[in-house]
C-alpha cells in the first residue's frame, strides 16, 4: 500500500479537507458572511494597488488577477476547488467563451447559496478535491483559499507533503496541456509550524494547518512550472482590518445575526490575522503555475501573463 | 461600555492602562516596564499585542486598527496616537 493510501486510510473522509472543520468555520449564516465581507462577497486577500482602494475595487482586481493568471479567456470549461459564495463562477457564468464551469466546496451552506443563483454553465459540488474524479479535462484550474484547508496539524511533514503532492498531481492530470492553474493561500512566514497560536487552530480554523512557500514549490516539482509568485502579506492585513471595519460599523445587526460571542471570536481573529501578516509570522501567496508536459505545442508557448495585468 | 462610563483620556491614563495591562500579560511590575521601549523589547508577542489593543478599546470605547502597533511600538507613542484620535473619533459603544 503506498504511504498516500495509507493516510487516506486513515484520514477517511477527512483527507484532504475536513468538513467538519469547513462546517465550523464557514457554516455560520451566510448573511452574517455577507454583512462582514461587503457587495464583493469575497473570502480572501483583496489585491490593493494604491492607498485609495476600497474592498471591492481590490477584490475585482484579485479576481482578475486569478483570471489572467489560470488564462481564463481561452479557456472552455475551468474547475474552481474552494469556490465560496460563487464570485468567480458567477463571472466564468457570464464569459461567452466559457461553456463549463464547476465549483467545489465542503460548505452546505454555500452549496445552498450558489444553487440559488440559476447559474446555467456552473455545476456546483459538495465535494473534495480529493475524491472527485472529473470525466473531461479543464483548461483552467483556479483554487483561491482552499490550500489552507488541505493539511491538518496532527499530520507530520511528509503526511503533509503527500496530501499536497496528491493535490497538483490530480490538478495536472485535470488539466489541458496549455491549461494553468492558479493559487492563492495563506503560508507560514518567519514562525514555526509548532508556534501556531492555539486559539487559531482550535477556534477558528480547527483541522487545517498552513503550507510554507518550499512545501508549494517543492510539491509541484517535476508537475508545474511556477510563472510567477507573490507574498501579498499586506494586502491581507488590509482585507482584514476592512472586514473589521464593515463588522464594526454594523455591529447590532451582526450580533443579531451571529450573537455576540461569535462577533467576539471575528474581532480577535481579524486583528490577530491583520498582526500576523504585518509582522511576516504569516504570508499571502498567489501563484500562476503551467503544467510540465511534453507537447511541445504548450511548452513553447510564450507566457501571456506575468502578474501585472490591468484590471479588465 | 456607554460612553458615560467611559474614562478621561489623557496620554496619562492610556499610559497608565497600557503599563498595568502589560505588567499583568508579562507577569512584571509596572514600574519595571520602559514605556519608552519597543514593543519587541518589551517582549511581547503578536497574541499580547492584540489583546494590549482589544483592551484598550474595550476601556477606551475607540476602535483602534491593528495598523497602529506598527506605526506606534512604544507604549508612550501609543497612548498620544490614542489620546490625540479621542478628540476626533467618536467613542462608539463597545461591549
Amino acid at each position: 500500500m503506498s504511504k498516500v493510501t495509507a493516510l487516506r486510510r486513515r484520514e477517511e473522509h477527512k483527507y484532504g479537507g475536513s468538513p467538519e472543520g469547513i462546517k465550523h468555520h464557514y457554516d455560520i449564516g451566510n448573511e452574517f458572511w455577507r454583512l462582514m465581507l461587503g457587495p464583493s462577497y469575497t473570502y480572501s486577500a483583496a489585491l490593493f494597488a494604491n492607498p485609495n482602494d476600497d474592498l471591492e475595487t481590490a477584490q475585482l482586481r484579485k479576481i482578475n488577477w486569478h483570471l489572467n493568471s489560470a488564462k481564463v479567456q481561452d479557456a472552455a470549461s475551468v474547475l474552481e476547488v474552494g469556490c465560496g459564495w460563487g464570485t468567480i463562477l458567477t463571472r466564468l457564468n457570464r464569459l461567452p467563451n466559457v461553456r463549463r464551469a464547476v465549483g467545489l466546496t465542503l460548505s452546505q451552506a454555500q452549496a445552498d447559496y450558489l444553487n440559488g443563483l440559476g447559474l446555467d454553465k456552473v455545476e456546483v459540488r459538495v465535494e473534495n478535491w480529493a475524491s472527485y474524479e472529473p470525466q473531461e479535462k479543464f483548461d483552467s484550474i483556479i483554487s483561491i483559499g482552499a490550500f489552507e484547508h488541505f493539511a491538518k496539524p496532527d499530520e507530520t511533514q511528509a503526511e503533509k507533503m503527500l496530501v499536497y503532492r496528491d493535490f497538483f498531481e490530480r490538478c495536472h492530470r485535470w488539466l489541458s496541456p496549455r491549461g494553468r492553474l492558479s493559487l492563492q493561500t495563506i503560508a507560514f512566514g518567519n514562525m514555526k509550524r509548532h508556534e501556531a497560536n492555539e486559539f487559531m487552530i482550535t477556534e477558528i480554523y480547527p483541522e487545517s494547518d498552513l503550507p510554507y512557500l518550499a512545501d508549494v514549490v517543492n510539491a509541484v516539482d517535476g508537475l508545474f512550472e511556477v510563472v510567477a509568485v507573490r507574498n501579498d502579506r499586506f494586502d491581507y492585513a488590509r482585507s482584514y482590518d476592512e472586514w473589521l471595519k464593515n463588522l464594526r460599523s454594523r455591529r447590532a445587526e451582526a450580533v443579531s445575526l451571529a450573537g455576540e460571542e461569535q462577533v467576539q471570536r471575528f474581532e480577535r481573529f481579524y486583528k490577530l490575522g491583520s498582526v500576523g501578516f504585518r509582522m511576516g509570522k504569516i504570508n499571502l501567496l498567489r501563484f500562476c503555475l503551467r503544467p510540465i508536459t511534453n507537447d511541445w505545442r504548450a511548452t513553447g508557448e510564450p507566457v501571456k501573463t506575468d502578474g501585472s495585468m490591468s484590471l479588465a | 461600555m456607554s460612553a458615560s462610563r467611559s474614562p478621561v483620556l489623557t496620554v496619562d491614563s492610556v499610559r497608565q492602562h497600557s503599563l498595568l495591562f502589560l505588567a499583568k500579560t508579562l507577569h512584571t511590575d509596572p514600574g519595571k516596564i520602559d514605556a519608552d521601549a519597543d514593543f519587541d523589547r518589551l517582549g511581547l508577542d503578536s497574541v499580547m499585542a492584540v489583546a494590549l489593543i482589544l483592551d484598550l478599546e474595550e476601556w477606551s470605547g475607540l476602535d483602534l486598527e491593528p495598523s497602529l502597533l506598527f506605526e506606534y511600538p512604544t507604549i508612550n507613542e501609543l497612548a498620544r496616537y490614542v489620546t490625540a484620535s479621542a478628540s476626533e473619533q467618536p467613542r462608539a459603544n463597545v461591549a
